[in-house]
C-alpha cells in the first residue's frame, strides 16, 4: 500500500513541478496566496496561522487565505502543502508532527520534503496534575509512577501524539519504563484536561498555554516545564532539569514552509516579509496574549532543527513501540 | 444582577459601532448558515481575522450574532430543498421537507424561526442564572459518563426510524461503519483508507449529508422534471401565523427541548447537532401521536428547533467559567477571549463583570434580532423556488458541489457526496431509512473513543462503567429505557390473556 | 430499483463478512488487549446478523418478491433514464475535470448539460449556465474566500 501511495504521490509532485516550471516569478506575488493549516479552525495552530496570514497580507499587498485541511492527525494538510505547485502561491504551516508521522508509516513526508521558510513558534511541554492531587513536585510524581507502574494514567492527545512522547521521553530519561504511565488517547489537550479535572486520569503533559485557563481557575497545577528555561507565562513553574535533574526537553513547534523547489527569489521575498511580520508589535502582542512562545529560525537553521526534532522523536517512538 | 453592573454593560452594547457590527454579522451568519457545507463553526472561523482589529465587545458581538443566525438559517434550505444548511438541522430535515411537500412550508419555517428564538433565549437565561453551577457539573463528566450519554444518543435511532425496525438497525450499522474510516481513532491506525491520504481524515460529515439528503432527492426528482415541484407551488406568506397556537399546544415540548439543548450544549464535546437528534427522538418517544412523525408533523420541529439554539448558549457555560470549549464554535471563541484580554475562568466574572453582562445582553439582543432578520431571510430564500423545477435542479446541484467542496477545499468531498447520494437513493428505494445512518456517523467516533479510553483507564474492568455516581445514574437510565418498554409490552400482552 | 430483501440481506451480510476478514490485520494498542479492530469488528458482526435476518425474512415472503431485483416503470423510458443518469454523470464530470478546467468552465458545462437534458430551451439554458456559476463565484470565492480552482482561466485572470 505504502509503495503504491509513494509512487502515486511522486508522480503527482513531478507533474506539478513540470507544470510550474518556466513560469516567471519576477513580480511575486501577483495573486492571492493560500496558507494551508493542517489542523482545525479554532486551535492554536489555526490562530497563529490566521494572525500571520492577516499580517502577511498587509506586507505583500495580496490576500492571504488561510485554508484548514484537517484530518488524519495532520497527514492530509501536510500532504496538501507538499503536493502543491512550488510557485509561492501555496504555502503552509508545518507542525512538529511532520517529524513523527513518517516513523509511524503514515506518510513518506519529512521536514526535508519542503522548502523551509522560518520557524515562528515553539511551546514546551508542561507536566500537569489536578490541583488537589498529592503530588507537589515532578520528583514526587515520577517516584509515584515508578512505585506503581500502570496506575497513573496520562492523556492529552492521540496515541503516539506529541504529548504522549513528552511524558514517555521524560520517563525514559529518568530510567523509568515509559509504559509505567499508560497513555489514554484523547482528541486534543482540552478533552484530556477535562478528564483530568473529572478524575478520569492523573497526568496531562500538554503545553502551558493549553492548560492556562484551568491553571488560572485553580483546577490544575503545573509541576514542571520540559524546557531549558522557565516559561514567561508561568515563571514560577520550575524546569524539568531543576525539578528532577533530567535533561529531557520537548516542544511543539510551528513554522512556515513551502512546497519543495520554491524558486530562491520567491523564498527570499517571503522570508523578508515574514521576518517583518515576526518583528511587528501586532504579532508579538497576539502571541503574548495567547501565551504562545515566540521563536525565530531562518531557513538553514530551521531545516537542521526539523531534522534533529525528527531524530529525537523517533528515538522515543521506538522506545514506546509505535514505530512501524 | 445589580444596576451598577448593568448600566455600564448596557453602555458597552448599545453603542452605534457595536450595533453596526451586530447587524453585519447577522447578515453574514444567515448567509453562511443557509449554505450547506458552510457550518456555524465556519462562520465563526471566517470572522476571526476581522475580530483582530475590533475592541473586545464588538468582537464577541459578531461571533454571538453570527452563530445564532447560522444555526437558525440552516433550517431554511433543509425545509425548502431537503438540504440541511448546518449539521444541527439534519435531525429534522426530513420532517421539515415533508411539511413543505404537504404545502405547509410556512408553518415549518415559522416554527423553526420562532422556536429557535425561544430556545436561544432560554439557553441564555440559564447561562445568566447558573453558569458556574452547571459548569461544575459538566466538568465531572469523564469518558465513562460520555460513553453512556453517547449510547443514549444512539438509542434514539430506534425511536427516529419509522417503519421497519430491522432496516433501521442496518442503516445505523452502516453509519457506524462509515464513522470508523480514517486515522482518528484511539489506536491511531488508518482504517479503510484504501491508501488514499484524503481518507485518513475520515468521512467528512457535511459532504455525506449533502449527498444523502440533497443529491438523492435531486436524483429522485429528475425522474419527473416535467411535473411541478411541490415546493414551488407553496405560497409562503406570513410565517408567524399560528405560532402562538403552537406555543400553547406544545409548551412542555418547548421547555423540554430548551432544557435538554442547554444541558447537552454545556457538555464539552456534544453540541447543537447531538442536542437536536436527542430532542427529536425524545419528542417522538413522549408524543401522543408518534405515528405522525416523519410524515410532516410539526411537534418534533418545535422541540428540536428549540434544542439546537439553546445548545449554542449552553456551550458558553463551560467556555466562560473554565475556558473549556462546549463545542467547536466556543473553541474559537475562547481563543478570541484570550486575545482580547478577557481570559475565561471564574475570575472573569469578578474582574470583568461588566463585560460578562454585556455578553449576556448580546445573546438576548442577537436572539431577538433573529425574528426580523430571519423573516427577511426566509422571504428572500424562497424566491429561489420560483424557478421552474427543470432549471432549479441544476442550480441545486452546483450549490451541492460548492457546499461539499468548501468544507475541506477538496474535490474528494464532492466525490464522497456523489457516492453517498447514490447510496442513499438506493437505500430509500428499498425502504431503508437514511436518518439512523447519519446519527451513526455523528456518534460513532465518540462512542468508540469513550469506550476504548474508559477501558484503558479501568485496566479492562467493565464494572468501572457503573462505579462513578453520574455514570451509574446514566447507566440506570439507559437500562430503564430498554427494560421498561419491554416489561410494559409483556404486561400488556399478558393481561388480555 | 427495488432489490428484494433476500438479496439485500445477503449483500449486507457479505459486506460485514469482508470487513470482519479485513480487520483481523489491525494492530492492538501497545500495552492493551484490544485495538483498532474491536469497533469495526463488532459493527461488522452486527451487519452479518442483521443481513441474515433480513434474508430469511425475504425468503418467507409469500409472493417470492424477496428474491428479485426489479426496475420501476420509468426505467423503460430512455429519455427519463438519460435524465436520471445525467445527475451522477454531471457530478462525475465536475469531479474529474474541475482542477484542470477550473470551477467556472466545469460548472457551466455541467449545468448546461443538465439544463438541456431536463428540457430547458437553449438560449435560457446558456444564459443560466453562465450566470449562476459566476454568481456563486462572487459569493464563495470573493466573500467567503473559498479557494475555488481557476484552472484554464488562471492564465487569463492572472497573466504573468
Amino acid at each position: 500500500m505504502t509503495a503504491i501511495k509513494r509512487r502515486h504521490l511522486a508522480g503527482l509532485a513531478a507533474g506539478f513541478t513540470l507544470a510550474a516550471a518556466g513560469t516567471a516569478h519576477a513580480a511575486w506575488p501577483e495573486r492571492p496566496i493560500t496558507l494551508i493549516v493542517p489542523w482545525g479552525a479554532g486551535g492554536g495552530t489555526d490562530a497563529t496561522a490566521r494572525i500571520i496570514g492577516s499580517l502577511l497580507e498587509k506586507e505583500l499587498k495580496q490576500p492571504v487565505n488561510v485554508v484548514n485541511r484537517t484530518g488524519g492527525s495532520g497527514v492530509v494538510g501536510h500532504q496538501a502543502i507538499a503536493s502543491a505547485a512550488p510557485d509561492g502561491y501555496t504555502i503552509g504551516m508545518a507542525t512538529v508532527e511532520i517529524g513523527m508521522m513518517h516513523w509511524q508509516g503514515l506518510t513518506a513526508l519529512k521536514g526535508s520534503s519542503y522548502t523551509p521558510i522560518a520557524l515562528v513558534n515553539a511551546d514546551p511541554a508542561g507536566l500537569q496534575v489536578r490541583a488537589d492531587s498529592s503530588y507537589k513536585s515532578a520528583r514526587d510524581l515520577v517516584d509515584a509512577i515508578k512505585a506503581n507502574p500502570g496506575k497513573l494514567k496520562s492523556s492529552g492527545t492521540g496515541q503516539g501524539g506529541i504529548w504522549h512522547l513528552a511524558i514517555a521521553g521524560m520517563l525514559r530519561s529518568l530510567a523509568v519504563d515509559p509504559a509505567a504511565s499508560p497513555w489514554v488517547p484523547s482528541n486534543g489537550a482540552a478533552p484530556g484536561l477535562q478528564d483530568l479535572v473529572a478524575g478520569g486520569i492523573e497526568i496531562v503533559p500538554c503545553s502551558l498555554p493549553e492548560a492556562r485557563s484551568l491553571i488560572d481557575a485553580g483546577k490544575v497545577r503545573s509541576l514542571a516545564v520540559m524546557d531549558a528555561k522557565p516559561a514567561a507565562l508561568y515563571p514560577n513553574v520550575p524546569t524539568l532539569k531543576a525539578a528532577t535533574g533530567s535533561d529531557w526537553t520537548l516542544a511543539a513547534w510551528r513554522g512556515i514552509v513551502a512546497p519543495k523547489g520554491l524558486p530562491k527569489d520567491v523564498s527570499d521575498r517571503l522570508l523578508a516579509a515574514l521576518e517583518k511580520v515576526h518583528k511587528s508589535a501586532e504579532f508579538n502582542d497576539f502571541m503574548k496574549q495567547r501565551g504562545f512562545g515566540v521563536t525565530w529560525m531562518p531557513p538553514v537553521e530551521f531545516a537542521a532543527f526539523m531534522e534533529k526534532s525528527s531524530n529525537d522523536l523517533g528515538a522515543v517512538m521506538k522506545a514506546v513501540g509505535i514505530v512501524k | 444582577m445589580t444596576p451598577e453592573i448593568l448600566s455600564p454593560a448596557f453602555g458597552l452594547v448599545f453603542d452605534p459601532y457595536v450595533l453596526w457590527v451586530v447587524a453585519g454579522s447577522a447578515l453574514f451568519g444567515l448567509f453562511v448558515g443557509a449554505i450547506p457545507g458552510l457550518s456555524a463553526t465556519m462562520a465563526t472561523a471566517l470572522l476571526v481575522p476581522a475580530t483582530f482589529f475590533m475592541p473586545p465587545i464588538p468582537a464577541i458581538a459578531s461571533m454571538v450574532t453570527a452563530t445564532a443566525m447560522a444555526i437558525f438559517a440552516g433550517d431554511i434550505p433543509s425545509c425548502l430543498l431537503r438540504m440541511p444548511g448546518t449539521p444541527a438541522s439534519a435531525a429534522y430535515t426530513d420532517e421539515a421537507y415533508a411539511l413543505t411537500k404537504k404545502g405547509q412550508g410556512e408553518l415549518s419555517l415559522g416554527a423553526g424561526l420562532v422556536f429557535s428564538v425561544i430556545g436561544g433565549l432560554f439557553g441564555t437565561f440559564i447561562l445568566i442564572l447558573c453558569a458556574p453551577l452547571l459548569a461544575e457539573f459538566a466538568l465531572r463528566f469523564s469518558s465513562f459518563e460520555y460513553f453512556w450519554l453517547t449510547l443514549l444518543g444512539l438509542s434514539c435511532a430506534v425511536f427516529i426510524a419509522s417503519g421497519d425496525k430491522l432496516k433501521g438497525v442496518i442503516s445505523l450499522l452502516i453509519g457506524l461503519l462509515v464513522a470508523t474510516v480514517g486515522l482518528d481513532n484511539p489506536a491511531g491506525h488508518p482504517r479503510f483508507t484504501f491508501g488514499l491520504p484524503e481518507l485518513m481524515g475520515g468521512a467528512e460529515l457535511i459532504p455525506i449529508m449533502v449527498g444523502m439528503f440533497a443529491v438523492s432527492e435531486v436524483m429522485r426528482s429528475s425522474i419527473s422534471v416535467a411535473a411541478p415541484l411541490e415546493t414551488a407551488q407553496t405560497a409562503i406568506g406570513n410565517v408567524f401565523r399560528g405560532m402562538w397556537g403552537l406555543l400553547k399546544k406544545y409548551p412542555l415540548q418547548t421547555l423540554r427541548g430548551s432544557v435538554l439543548g442547554t444541558l447537552v450544549g454545556a457538555l464539552p464535546g456534544a453540541g447543537a447537532d447531538i442536542a437536536a437528534w436527542m430532542s427529536y427522538a425524545m419528542s417522538k418517544k413522549f408524543s401522543k401521536e408518534p405515528e405522525k412523525f416523519g410524515t410532516g408533523h410539526i411537534e418534533g420541529i418545535v422541540e428540536s428547533g428549540a434544542a439546537n439554539n439553546s445548545a449554542l448558549a449552553g456551550a458558553w457555560i463551560p467556555a466562560m467559567v473554565f475556558g473549556i470549549p462546549g463545542d467547536s464554535i466556543t473553541a474559537i471563541v475562547i481563543g478570541v477571549l484570550y486575545m482580547k484580554n478577557l481570559n475565561p475562568g471564574p475570575t472573569l466574572f469578578v474582574n470583568n463583570a461588566a463585560s460578562v453582562y454585556a455578553v449576556f445582553l448580546l445573546f438576548i439582543l442577537a436572539n431577538l434580532l433573529m425574528l426580523p432578520f430571519g423573516w427577511a431571510a426566509i422571504k428572500s430564500f424562497k424566491q429561489v423556488l420560483r424557478l421552474p423545477r427543470k432549471a432549479l435542479l441544476p442550480c441545486i446541484l452546483v450549490f451541492c458541489i460548492l457546499g461539499a467542496f468548501a468544507i475541506n477545499n477538496s474535490v474528494v468531498g464532492i466525490a464522497m457526496m456523489l457516492a453517498f447520494g447514490i447510496l442513499a437513493w438506493l437505500m430509500e428505494e428499498n425502504g431503508i431509512p437514511v436518518a439512523p445512518a447519519i446519527l451513526g456517523m455523528v456518534l460513532g467516533t465518540l462512542l468508540e473513543e469513550h469506550f476504548i479510553t474508559s477501558m484503558i483507564k479501568s485496566d479492562g474492568n467493565p464494572l468501572a462503567f457503573f462505579d462513578r455516581p453520574i455514570a451509574g445514574t446514566l447507566a440506570a437510565t439507559m437500562i430503564a429505557l430498554i427494560v421498561i418498554p419491554t416489561l410494559a409490552r409483556l404486561l400488556v400482552r399478558k393481561r388480555p390473556a | 430499483m427495488k432489490i428484494g430483501d433476500t438479496v439485500l440481506g445477503a449483500l449486507f451480510a457479505l459486506l460485514g463478512a469482508i470487513v470482519l476478514w479485513h480487520v483481523r490485520t489491525f494492530p492492538v494498542i501497545p500495552g492493551q488487549k484490544f485495538g483498532a479492530a474491536l469497533f469495526p469488528g463488532v459493527i461488522a458482526a452486527g451487519l452479518v446478523v442483521c443481513g441474515i435476518l433480513l434474508s430469511v425474512r425475504g425468503l418467507r415472503q409469500a409472493d417470492g418478491g424477496g428474491r428479485t431485483i426489479a426496475f420501476d416503470e420509468w426505467a423503460r423510458d430512455p429519455v427519463v433514464v438519460v435524465r436520471f443518469l445525467s445527475v451522477p454523470a454531471g457530478l462525475l464530470f465536475y469531479i474529474l475535470t474541475s482542477n484542470f478546467l477550473g470551477f467556472h468552465i466545469a460548472a457551466s458545462v455541467a449545468m448546461l448539460g443538465w439544463l438541456l437534458v431536463f428540457g430547458v430551451r437553449l438560449l435560457p439554458a446558456v444564459a443560466l449556465a453562465i450566470c449562476f456559476p459566476a454568481l456563486m463565484h462572487l459569493a464563495f470565492y470573493k466573500l467567503l474566500r473559498v479557494p475555488l480552482p481557476w484552472g484554464l482561466l488562471e492564465k487569463v485572470v492572472f497573466p504573468s
